[in-house]
């Protein structure tokens, strides 16, 4: 295509239709309007985190700007209540992330390898979760819960197990698509060569199977681990103030008063997953991993 | 061979009892259990008539102009919203696209504010829209107005806020979409005497007209079914279904309407999902993204 772009000799910015454009358009209005809105765009997503960790060092009570002064003490004074439920929180999301890494795994392999009968139905459904607005799986879970409350005393509403459950629900999808597409692009050669010679089907699972898909287990337990760290609009409805995890219960702070200790917990936030994102990149690869499940 | 496969069928079910379990004894459990409180009749505190069927609770959705309401300025919150982010998210996209080196930079921006906690986001911009927020001393400084704005605790706030949440769904979506587009196509456009503007319209806009729009429905869908960004930001009252339903549920106990309501907000967005799967030709899941 070296003929397209033909060398012409330059005539001078004033005869456009004749002269050579430059390469990538450096100067000029085109290059203005699409600086302009990218900064504008970027200055959109990273404006509330700048703020929220300018909050957080101030020295009054209240969150003011300018805020006056410069102090660490807020990151001390983060109650026995965040501290509580982001220890909730984690343990949430890791117990998430195992489980929802077994189904997703195990369903992914049922859907992609062994061409189970229904396959396609029973991918549609381990991926739907995804589609269906979260807060309406909250009404739907609230409801459900109890009314297993009221006719078997099941104790899922309000509990650690009960939000367990709503986030592995959402949290599969994830695992499904990753380990999913990665299992499509793998051939199955190999794992038909450790049949031939004499593996059963779990030492070739362990053997050939997982370590060709790390990454997309990676990737899977990443993004598991983020929706249930992340989740709202489930653990509002399931569970109650006091006993909730990290996002609902800054929720409810945050809809009574913003104090700067809740923005000294939500710039460690930003810390921990600004250094999640980079070690993640370094790793496994933002880009190879967002887009596992498009083909 | 045929052994091999019988076998392995029998391995598939195994593998796949313990999801079907799940899924089927909680999931798909639940979605019937409320698909049918939806049309009931409420009997007060989070009780329902179960011995009756009713239209009831929809027939008021659409009449009650309260209600009406909450469609309408939930559909233009969307609109607002999704329109903002085509006209910031694509710039963004084909500048991280068409700039290798620079675009590696504004990527990162991008996920790692996608995978800031959606309260973390929220809490900032509660801050920076506030009536004394760094936004209103800015504009008053500049003389731009002389009363601050109301820019916390309405719609304003919302679409603001929600833009900013879900602008990395738009750019993630955009990126494979331009992609896919020949940058030497640019190169020939320009060739033929294009100016760039034109050169952009005519090739990569054009081409991608089809990927904005399946990303567009897309982000519309992600939008209208956002609840803790709105909530926080556009406060406890704004005309908004996500935010009525939990109203409906948490203050009200009316969880039929509650019920019928989401049973709205979903239909509305696997509508929305669907057309932006049949505009990008093909299965694609917002998985991920």
């Amino acid at each position: 295509m070296t003929g397209v772009a033909e060398r012409a000799p330059t005539t001078g910015p004033a005869a456009p239709p004749a002269g050579r454009a430059p390469r990538s358009p450096g100067k000029g209005p085109v290059n203005l309007v699409l600086w302009g809105l990218t900064s504008l765009a970027l200055l959109v997503l990273v404006v509330p985190g700048v703020f929220v960790v300018v909050a957080s060092v101030g020295e009054g009570r209240f969150v003011v700007f300018p805020p006056r002064g410069f102090t660490l003490q807020w990151y001390s004074a983060v109650d026995s209540l965040l501290l509580s439920s982001a220890a909730f929180s984690l343990r949430l999301a890791a117990l998430t992330t195992l489980i929802s890494l077994v189904l997703g795994t195990m369903g992914a392999m049922a859907i992609v390898r062994c061409r189970l009968p229904g396959g396609n139905i029973l991918e549609a459904i381990a991926r739907s979760p995804v589609q269906v607005p979260t807060i309406v799986l909250g009404v739907a879970f609230l409801q459900y819960f109890a009314l297993l409350r009221h006719t078997l005393g099941l104790p899922l509403l309000g509990t650690f197990a009960g939000l367990l459950v709503a986030h592995c629900i959402i949290a599969v999808p994830y695992v499904v698509t990753t380990v999913g597409a990665m299992l499509a692009m793998m051939e199955a050669r190999l794992e038909e060569a450790a049949y031939g010679l004499g593996c059963g089907p779990v030492r070739t699972f362990f053997l050939i199977t997982l370590p060709t898909v790390k990454p997309a287990i990676f990737s899977g337990a990443f993004f598991a681990f983020l929706i249930s760290f992340e989740d709202v609009a489930l653990a509002i409805f399931l569970t109650s103030p006091g006993r909730t995890t990290l996002p609902v219960q800054m929720f409810f702070l945050a809809e009574f008063a913003s104090t700067p200790a809740l923005y000294a917990m939500a710039s460690i936030l930003i810390a921990a997953s600004t250094v999640a994102v980079l070690l993640f990149n370094r790793f496994v690869g933002v880009e190879g991993a967002l887009y596992a499940g498009t083909r | 061979m045929a052994l091999e496969r019988v076998r392995r069928n029998g391995g598939g079910l195994a593998l796949a009892t313990p999801l079907l379990l799940v899924y089927g004894v909680v999931y798909l459990a639940a979605q019937v259990v409320f698909l049918q409180v939806a049309f009931r009749a409420t009997t007060g505190r989070g009780t329902y008539d179960t011995t009756a069927w009713t239209l009831q609770n929809f027939a008021r959705i659409l009449t009650e102009p309260y209600y009406q309401n909450v469609l309408v300025s939930t559909a233009l919150y969307g609109l607002y919203v999704t329109a903002i982010c085509i006209v910031l998210g694509y710039p963004l996209a084909y500048l991280i696209v068409r700039r290798r080196r620079i675009g590696q930079v504004l990527m990162l921006v991008v996920v790692g504010s996608a995978f800031t906690a959606t309260v973390v986001r929220a809490l900032g911009w509660r801050l920076i829209l506030g009536r004394n927020g760094p936004l209103n001393q800015l504009l008053a400084g500049l003389g731009i107005v002389d009363a601050p704005l109301a820019l916390v605790d309405n719609l304003t706030g919302a679409v603001i806020a929600t833009t900013s949440a879900v602008l990395p769904f738009m750019v993630l979506f955009l990126l494979p979409v331009i992609q896919a587009v020949d940058p030497q196509l640019e190169e020939a456009a320009l060739g033929l005497g294009a100016g760039w503007g034109r050169a952009i319209y005519e090739v990569t806009v054009r081409q991608t007209l089809r990927g904005v729009l399946a990303g567009s429905t897309l982000v519309y869908a992600i939008t209208v079914a956002a609840f803790t960004t709105p909530a926080l930001v556009g406060g406890p009252l704004v005309p908004l279904l996500p935010i009525v339903i939990r109203q409906q549920v948490n203050t009200a106990h009316n969880h039929p309407l509650a019920a019928a309501l989401a049973v709205v907000l979903a239909v509305a967005v696997l509508l929305f999902v669907w057309a932006s799967q049949r505009a990008v030709g093909g299965r694609r899941s917002h998985a991920g993204a």
